[in-house]
């Protein structure tokens, strides 16, 4: 039995008929047709799911659909504002802190949450923000360098951490 | 030797890295076709049984399914990796007479959505008897053990068109029970040599298996078109080897089958071979009409695709007193689970991996593959080398302690140099493992955390948390005879000036399309941002040996720079003609070409394409190509590890520093110094990330990674319990590239990607000896393996 | 594995959820975070026919002080506990527990009512709170009731919970100020692995700071629900406090655990972790209790 429900997802509403058992991702994925948003697991464990409800992380594969009601989803698609990257997008290209990309929309949802809660996070608190984001390609070193180049102090502390 | 070059050698941002950090770039996973219906495949859930009946009508009634299949349908499609007279194909797309793993394919359906294709996969009734199922190497190979594969496989190998050898060309060794394959190297004299030996060492390693754990599980979407040719979108490494096999083992031809582009998201050797979901998905496209979709779950990508070979190593090695290695006699075993997978290769590549490092005149290597009904093994980032390197570096540091000396001035005593020429033939024209060695002892203070004489009897420091460094040193091919044996290149100019790259190559994160594209347009005299490139369709793009040989930046790069060579020399012999000159006369500079001296006399390349269009109605399209090995006529022998492989090894070598805490037994790696040769760095920036990847896999295995089974079931088949690093875990890391050239690759680049990760294990093993006196000889070392080798020491 | 179908309920009040629960009985689970229910319906070990969705009931979160106590509504998220600057000053062993809780991610999502009700032996929360002196309140078909943290837990995954009941909020005693309590986990990643073992112990002190009123020690992980480290507690109760008693109560504590081996550790080693982890925490409580 289909339930309605209004997901507002990056500023627009979507109206849909899902069934109950439908996860957040999945429906994400299959009737909003955003696929940015990926599964790595389908259990929680790895971060890929990521999408941020008001503003903060969740593993989308984990969240009913119907949970997602009269919050403010926002998925990877939704960053950059008028073509214009997010300065995590970019930092992300400029210290190659990108491989296959299959974890990457994930990890830089999970960065963008931490860096609004916490400005100049340390690089133990960038790791500790990121630690449920698996990546198997990059070794997360280029990461932890383009997180911290979005430090409010213009990265200055990289050069300390380094 | 350095070179300066425009835009090579620069650490210029990934061309497909917009796409990827804005959730556009399109997975396997992420396609979806108009009327795709969702597949499922029913599994074995025993270890070994004969399959006795399948009655599948409750589940092709089931309102919503399309399509079921079982080994009825695939009863004449055998294939496997390796496939010759010695060891011909052992696998079905759907098991036929037996199931020989849990988890081996029987069935197959596909219906309108996930849940339904569930619900039919459950009505499905299998009846089994029982067999008795073994698990262990070791026992598989007694006479009364269960025999995995009691068939004799007959019929034509599919390779048959591309050269594979009819008959045996050499003598069949002995029959064992469960033996998949053997392979036995001789050279010199090791029994003399060991008699002369100042000290012989015999020491035994066992390493785990481990999983690839790429983020994007297996998948395959096929699609029968009204014409009757088969598209597929598969999350692969190789698009022109898995549409040759598909083609061949669906019995059609390589033109009917062709793979569409998709990113792939991550593989690291376990997306190489065919695996029956791919071909269960076309056959269900097939018999369905309708395009069907297969997404492993992660517990199938786990446990039903490949895995690490669990390996055991026995070395004995005859030394010098100085440390020069006289002799050395390796047997290794390893499970290579229900099917031979890459069994008889790995055996082989395990001698492939030593003879490039150290120069040992006097050899007996002998490998065996053993069937034992449990996961497949497969190739996994390294192939081999992180075991044996494992071995062989763990057994030398135990080596130099006995000598008293330095285990990096050991090394240095017997590495290799440029102008080697190795058993089998290949020659060394560069190699970087002095250096490598040399700057990873400076950089990571080596000296001063050993005491100067960097032997392993300076004194340890007290306290619960000690800290002590270890190294190790490891090669990796750059490609190797296969099909599709060549690469090619297409570039073409356009009318604006700027090009466009094509190129077969599969992007699965290493940087390839990045890297081919600074490789035409250093070539071209171009900037990466006037190159496009279009790459991975088998009907767009030109041939390409695939991601899975380590030969993208040498065999692919190469063909690459000789169809940029191609088009520039079209583009020059037109100007020549324009500005009436001799082509000598020209050169090139950021998209113009002039006359040399004179700035008056200068066409933009936009210019020379137009011209040559509106004159002579010819565009300007380069085109290249390179055979992966230049010199050999046919594949090497895996049996007996002779005949050439490759034209350059990459080189590398590592330092890694550990912190034990000596409470609980947790080893963490604080720092790893790597320096590697990889001749000409095409990108550092995604060079460095290729090391910083292997580093943290290799961390991983060395430490805390491991398939746990019992009674052939895997127990951590998911990312909670299966342990890879998370970015808490990630070290230190120093090094970079030493100065290198390798003449065969473009620009000087060779292999860089794939070798590194095998000497971070014996690396950290020997920094554990070096901090707390604890020898762990088998892998993962777990902290109940450190604790307990604590309270041996304590005990005496 | 995809979901399996259920009907789903979204309950404005917790009368309508206890009565939901009454008609269905087993047939219904209910929903909070869902990083429990969810991946064990993926992996079929729960079917549930009915999902019961708490989260719409007004009154089940938030965290508040009243009354000599400190109340958790059984939807607080563990982000929301990490981050209560009232939780980090008075009860920081909860903080602890629940920043140790996985990722970001889960901890935003996870509840703690819901880490309760899972009663997984090694979840982190509970030994924190059982050494607290955390009690649980219980709103039934019947009426309400409220037990002591310490005898909800019955077995691996179960409770005390009778058909109809919800848990609906943690009650902790505020802290004295000669008390103070820790906890703290072992496993190979430290965050995202189950613990191997966890302990928390809690110590009250007497006037002088120098012999132990109270000692509460629970041990998760090494038994089929987190434990009360009885033996050790005794050893101390009553006692000055002294560095070789420290270590007996630890070693009592490692004899007193039923660690078993499975995937993610040996029961040996569990026990030497035991023994390792109690001690710790009782020097970091005591070092809070004279702070």
């Amino acid at each position: 039995m289909k339930l309605l429900v209004s997901l507002n997802v990056n500023g627009q509403t979507y109206d849909l008929a899902v069934a109950p058992q439908r996860t957040l991702l999945e429906v994400l994925r299959e009737n909003v047709r955003l696929t940015g948003t990926k599964c790595g697991c389908d259990d929680g464990d790895c971060g890929a799911c990521t999408v941020l409800l008001d503003g903060v992380p969740v593993t989308s594969c984990l969240v009913l659909a119907v949970d997602g009601q009269d919050k403010a989803i926002t998925t990877i698609e939704g960053l950059a504002v008028d073509g214009e990257l997010h300065p995590l997008q970019q930092a992300f290209i400029d210290y190659g802190a990108l491989q296959c990309g299959f974890c990457t929309p994930g990890l830089i949802l999970a960065a963008k949450y931490l860096l609004e809660q916490n400005p100049n996070p340390t690089d133990e608190e960038i790791r500790f923000g990121l630690a449920g984001n698996l990546c198997r390609c990059t070794g997360y070193v280029q990461v932890l360098e383009a997180v911290a180049a979005c430090r409010v102090n213009d990265g200055a502390a990289v050069q300390e951490s380094k | 030797m350095t070179q300066e070059f425009k835009v090579v050698g620069k650490p210029l941002p990934r061309v497909d890295g917009y796409s990827k950090v804005t959730g556009q770039a399109e997975f396997t996973v992420d396609v979806d076709l108009p009327g795709m219906l969702h597949g499922k495949i029913l599994r074995s859930p025993h270890p070994h049984a004969r399959i006795l009946n399948i009655n599948t009508c409750a589940a092709e009634s089931l309102p919503g399914v399309k399509a079921v299949i079982t080994g009825r349908d695939t009863a004449d499609m055998r294939y496997a990796f390796v496939d010759t007279p010695r060891y011909p194909a052992d696998e079905y797309p759907l098991a036929q007479d037996k199931v020989r793993y849990i988890g081996d394919e029987l069935a197959a359906v596909a219906a309108v959505d996930l849940e339904t294709a569930q619900q039919a996969l459950d009505l499905i009734q299998v009846e089994y008897e029982i067999l008795p199922a073994v698990f262990d190497p070791f026992e598989a190979m007694h006479p009364d053990a269960p025999t995995v594969h009691d068939t004799q496989y007959e019929g034509r190998s599919i390779w048959e068109e591309w050269g594979a050898q009819k008959t045996r060309r050499s003598e069949a060794h002995e029959t064992v029970n469960n033996v998949s394959g053997r392979t036995v190297i001789t050279y010199g004299e090791p029994d003399e040599a060991f008699a002369s030996a100042y000290h012989v060492r015999e020491d035994h390693f066992e390493t785990s298996s481990t999983a690839h754990c790429a983020l994007e599980p297996h998948a395959a979407v096929a699609h029968v078109d009204p014409n009757g040719q088969l598209h597929m979108w598969l999350s692969t490494m190789g698009i022109y080897y898995k549409r040759y096999v598909i083609a061949k083992v669906l019995k059609m031809s390589t033109s009917q089958v062709r793979l569409h582009k998709v990113y792939v998201g991550g593989a690291f050797g376990g997306k190489m071979d065919v695996f029956p979901y791919e071909f269960c998905s076309a056959i269900l496209a097939r018999k369905s009409g309708r395009p069907v979709k297969i997404e492993l779950t992660r517990e199938e990508t786990f446990t039903t695709t490949r895995i690490r070979f669990p390996t055991y190593i026995d070395i004995k090695t005859g030394v010098t007193r100085e440390g020069k290695i006289l002799a050395q006699h390796i047997r290794t075993v390893v499970n290579n689970g229900a099917f031979m997978g890459t069994g008889p290769v790995v055996i082989f590549l395990f001698h492939g991996w030593t003879a490039p490092v150290y120069s040992v005149r006097n050899m007996r290597y002998e490998g065996v593959s053993v069937w034992t009904n449990t996961p497949v093994g497969g190739p996994q980032r390294g192939h081999g080398a992180p075991q044996i390197r494992f071995a062989i570096d763990s057994q030398l540091d135990m080596i130099a302690e006995d000598l008293g000396i330095d285990p990096a001035e050991m090394m240095l005593k017997n590495v290799r140099r440029i102008g080697d020429v190795l058993p089998n033939g290949d020659v060394l024209n560069s190699c970087g493992l002095t250096d490598c060695i040399a700057q990873a002892v400076d950089v990571s203070g080596w000296k001063k955390k050993r005491g100067e004489s960097g032997s392993n009897r300076a004194e340890r420091s007290n306290g619960t948390k000690r800290r002590g460094v270890g190294i190790s040193t490891t090669t990796m091919i750059s490609g190797a005879p296969y099909y599709p044996f060549a690469s090619a290149g297409i570039v073409k100019l356009d009318d604006d000036g700027s090009a466009t790259l094509i190129s077969g190559v599969v992007e699965m994160g290493q940087g390839a399309e990045t890297t081919l594209a600074m490789v035409a347009a250093e070539e071209l005299g171009i900037s990466l941002t006037d190159i496009r490139i279009v790459a991975g369709d088998t009907e767009q793009t030109p041939v390409d040996m695939g991601s899975f040989l380590s030969g993208g930046a040498l065999v692919t790069g190469d063909a690459v720079r000789l169809a940029a060579a191609d088009a520039k020399k079209q583009l020059l012999e037109i100007a020549s003609e324009r500005l009436d000159t001799l082509v000598e006369e020209l050169e090139i500079n950021d998209g113009t070409v002039c006359v040399r001296g004179r700035p008056d006399r200068c066409m933009t390349f936009g210019e020379v394409v137009r011209y040559s269009i509106k004159e002579n109605g010819q565009p300007i399209i380069g085109r290249g190509s390179r055979k992966i090995l230049t010199a050999a006529e046919h594949y090497p022998s895996l049996a007996k590890g002779t005949g050439r492989w490759t034209d350059a090894y990459g080189f590398n070598a590592q330092v890694a520093e550990v912190e034990v805490d000596t409470e609980t037994g947790q080893v963490t790696l604080v720092r790893a110094t790597t320096f590697h040769d990889c001749g000409q760095p095409l990108n550092p920036q995604i060079v460095d990330g290729q090391v910083y990847g292997c580093v943290s896999t290799g961390q991983g295995q060395a430490l805390t990674e491991e398939l746990i089974f019992e009674n052939g079931r895997v127990l951590n088949s998911t990312f909670a319990d299966y342990r890879l690093p998370t970015i808490l875990e990630t070290p230190e890391s120093a090094g970079e590239a030493v100065d290198s050239y390798e003449p065969a690759g473009p620009f000087g680049a060779k292999e860089v990607g794939e070798g590194v990760i095998a000497q971070t294990l014996a690396a950290i093993a020997n920094a554990v000896y070096n901090a707390v006196g604890v020898r762990i000889t088998s892998l993962p070392i777990t902290p109940e393996k450190v604790l307990a080798g604590l309270e041996e020491q304590r005990n005496g | 594995m995809t979901l399996q179908p259920f009907d789903y309920l979204e309950p404005k009040s917790l009368d309508e959820a206890n009565a939901a629960l009454g008609e269905y009985g087993s047939k219904a689970a209910l929903l909070a975070g869902g990083t429990d229910l969810l991946v064990m319906m993926k992996s079929r070990i729960v079917n549930p026919k009915v999902v019961v969705n708490l989260k719409r009931i007004p009154g089940l979160g938030g965290i508040a002080a009243e009354n000599g106590n400190i109340r958790l509504g059984t939807l607080t998220s563990f982000l929301t506990i990490t981050n209560s600057t009232l939780i980090r000053a008075r009860l920081p062993a909860l903080a602890e527990a629940a920043g140790w809780l996985g990722s970001v991610q889960t901890r935003y999502q996870a509840t703690v009512g819901g880490n309760q009700c899972r009663a997984a032996p090694s979840a982190d929360s509970p030994p924190a709170l059982i050494v607290l002196g955390a009690q649980v309140h219980l709103v039934g078909l019947e009426g309400a009731r409220t037990v002591p943290l310490d005898e909800f837990f019955t077995g691996p995954g179960q409770t005390i919970l009778a058909p109809g009941e919800i848990l609906t909020e943690i009650r902790v005693p505020t802290p004295t100020s000669a008390s103070g309590a820790a906890y703290l986990r072992h496993s190979v990643r430290p965050l995202m692995d189950l613990a191997i073992v966890n302990v928390a112990a809690a110590v009250v002190l007497d006037e002088e700071g120098r012999s132990f009123t109270d000692v509460r020690i629970a041990l998760g992980a090494v038994a089929p629900t987190p434990m009360r480290a009885q033996k050790a507690e005794a050893a101390l109760r009553g006692q000055a406090v002294d560095e070789h008693l420290l270590d007996q109560a630890a070693e009592l504590a490692a004899g007193e655990a039923q660690p078993i081996s499975d995937v993610r550790s040996s029961a040996e080693y569990r026990r030497a972790m035991v023994r390792l982890l109690t001690r710790r925490a009782l020097d970091r409580a005591l070092a809070r209790a004279n702070g």
